[in-house]
């Protein structure tokens, strides 16, 4: 394999025939790709079918890649995110994913916590963060949810994301701006929710509910 | 600054501060434009709640990169990737041999078809240039007699002729087993020098008609059958006649 190992290089030499610049490309990028479509959608079989055709779009037909325009990671955003999109519009399958110890609807399972009070303690409440942070997440509009996925969790620059999604850099940033806007929004309410029924739980001098019969 | 031109410059200022994304430190912002945002937050607790909030928000984000940072396909999705990308390397490798099978074969094709067509010219040209050395004599002669062979038919040296006619010549003279009379006008005192194209054929006549040629025929044979070419004119009718005699290789040797 040769010594350039760009992602932009390994796709060349893996069009002309070299299947080692493929596997490195894959082990590069699939990460990337897979976690881009996973954060979109909250649905792992759906990201996986995505990075899927990602990379089938690319060995199928390796010129659709125009070198002097993009990065090949922005472009294969911008390959990703319409394959979400068009996924999740066509089979409505937009399911928050579980973490390891985490059950479909996204609450943690006791079994999985095993250390001592305090780290058990620490360790749930940052899940518990965790899965909220997800859920607001998957809670934007898609149009936001790809500008702050892209540039808070992918880390892009403004510029490559903004090629990705093919729009303007002061487009993406403004998206991005009324993305985390939408999220704080939402996270506050959710504190405010959690807040209202952890009050509710705990009813400390507050009138006792007794069986209804008793009213009666 | 005011709140208006500190809430634009909000994502930034924490993005910056947080180190988080690409933009971090080079972002279309001015370092000092950032500077001025934090110091407004500081004088103003309106924009100071926002920008807790807003740090409170990338906070989550970043910790909820890192719990995924490490979240990748199954090893299924990368064996299934290589399958198709050998598949397709082989589907590109077989087009490429056919492509080169299917030129290959058209180059042939053409070089054959080339040749043939240089072939026909040259031979059509050599034709008419040896059936007008061979009937020029003719005019005013109607009738000669004698055989000659073929392949060396004297006035055929009087033409000019290139190199390739030369070799060619060589190449596809006659036979030497067959031998040939001169040309004879077909009809009595007709003019075969204004002939300079027909075509030649060769057909079967019966030894006595040697005779109406002015040629001598042998004692007995004339219920025999002997081969003769005939030069018939563009509109069909008979111009000239030779007559071909076989001879055995051992006679001519």
């Amino acid at each position: 394999m040769n010594q350039d190992t760009s992602p932009e290089a390994l796709r060349r030499f893996a069009a002309a025939g070299d299947e080692d610049a493929f596997r490195a490309l894959y082990d590069q990028l699939s990460g990337f790709i897979f976690r881009f479509a996973l954060h979109m959608s909250g649905n792992e079989g759906l990201a996986e079918e995505v990075t899927q055709e990602t990379f089938l779009m690319l060995i199928r037909d390796p010129g659709r890649y125009e070198p002097g325009r993009a990065t090949l990671k922005s472009f294969l955003y911008g390959v990703v995110r319409n394959h979400t999109l068009r996924a999740l519009e066509k089979e409505s399958r937009f399911l928050p994913f579980a973490e390891p110890g985490e059950n479909a609807a996204g609450e943690l399972q006791g079994s999985e916590i095993s250390d001592p009070a305090a780290d058990a303690s620490e360790d749930l409440l940052r899940r518990e963060q965790i899965a909220r942070v997800r859920r607001a997440v998957l809670a934007l509009p898609p149009v936001y949810r790809e500008a702050v996925v892209l540039c808070d969790l992918q880390e892009l620059s403004y510029e490559e994301a903004a090629h990705s999604l093919a729009c303007a850099p002061g487009t993406l940033r403004s998206r991005l701006h009324r993305g985390r806007e939408l999220l704080a929004a939402r996270l506050r309410a959710t504190e405010r929710h959690k807040a209202g029924a952890a009050a509710a739980a705990v009813p400390l001098g507050g009138p006792i509910c007794r069986p209804r019969e008793e009213f009666s | 600054m005011n709140c208006r031109e500190f809430e634009p410059l909000l994502v930034e200022v924490v993005r910056a501060a947080g180190q988080s994304g690409a933009d971090a430190a080079t972002g279309p912002s001015k370092r000092s434009d950032l500077d001025a945002a934090l110091d407004h937050a500081a004088s103003c607790p309106d924009c100071s709640e926002r920008l807790a909030e807003e740090r409170s928000v990338s906070a989550g984000l970043r910790l909820l990169a890192a719990a995924e940072a490490s979240r990748e396909p199954s090893a299924g999705c990368g064996a299934t990737l290589l399958a198709a990308y050998r598949a397709e390397r082989g589907r590109e490798v077989h087009a490429r041999r056919w492509i080169l099978a299917v030129s290959g074969a058209l180059a042939a094709s053409l070089v054959v078809l080339v040749g043939a067509a240089l072939l026909l010219s040259h031979e059509s040209s050599t034709l008419v240039r040896s059936l007008y050395a061979k009937l020029s004599p003719l005019a005013g002669r109607p009738q000669a007699s004698g055989w000659t062979s073929s392949s060396a038919s004297p006035s055929a040296a009087d033409l000019p002729a290139t190199a390739e006619d030369e070799a060619y010549d060589a190449d596809t003279a006659a036979p030497e087993q067959e031998e040939v009379t001169d040309f004879v006008a077909y009809y009595p005192g007709a003019d075969l020098s204004s002939l300079d194209s027909g075509a030649l054929v060769r057909v079967r006549v019966p030894s006595s008609a040697l005779g109406s040629f002015g040629m001598q025929v042998a004692q007995g044979s004339e219920e025999e059958w002997v081969s003769a070419d005939l030069l018939v004119g563009e509109d069909g009718s008979p111009q000239a006649i030779r007559f071909v005699r076989a001879v055995s290789r051992n006679s001519t040797n």
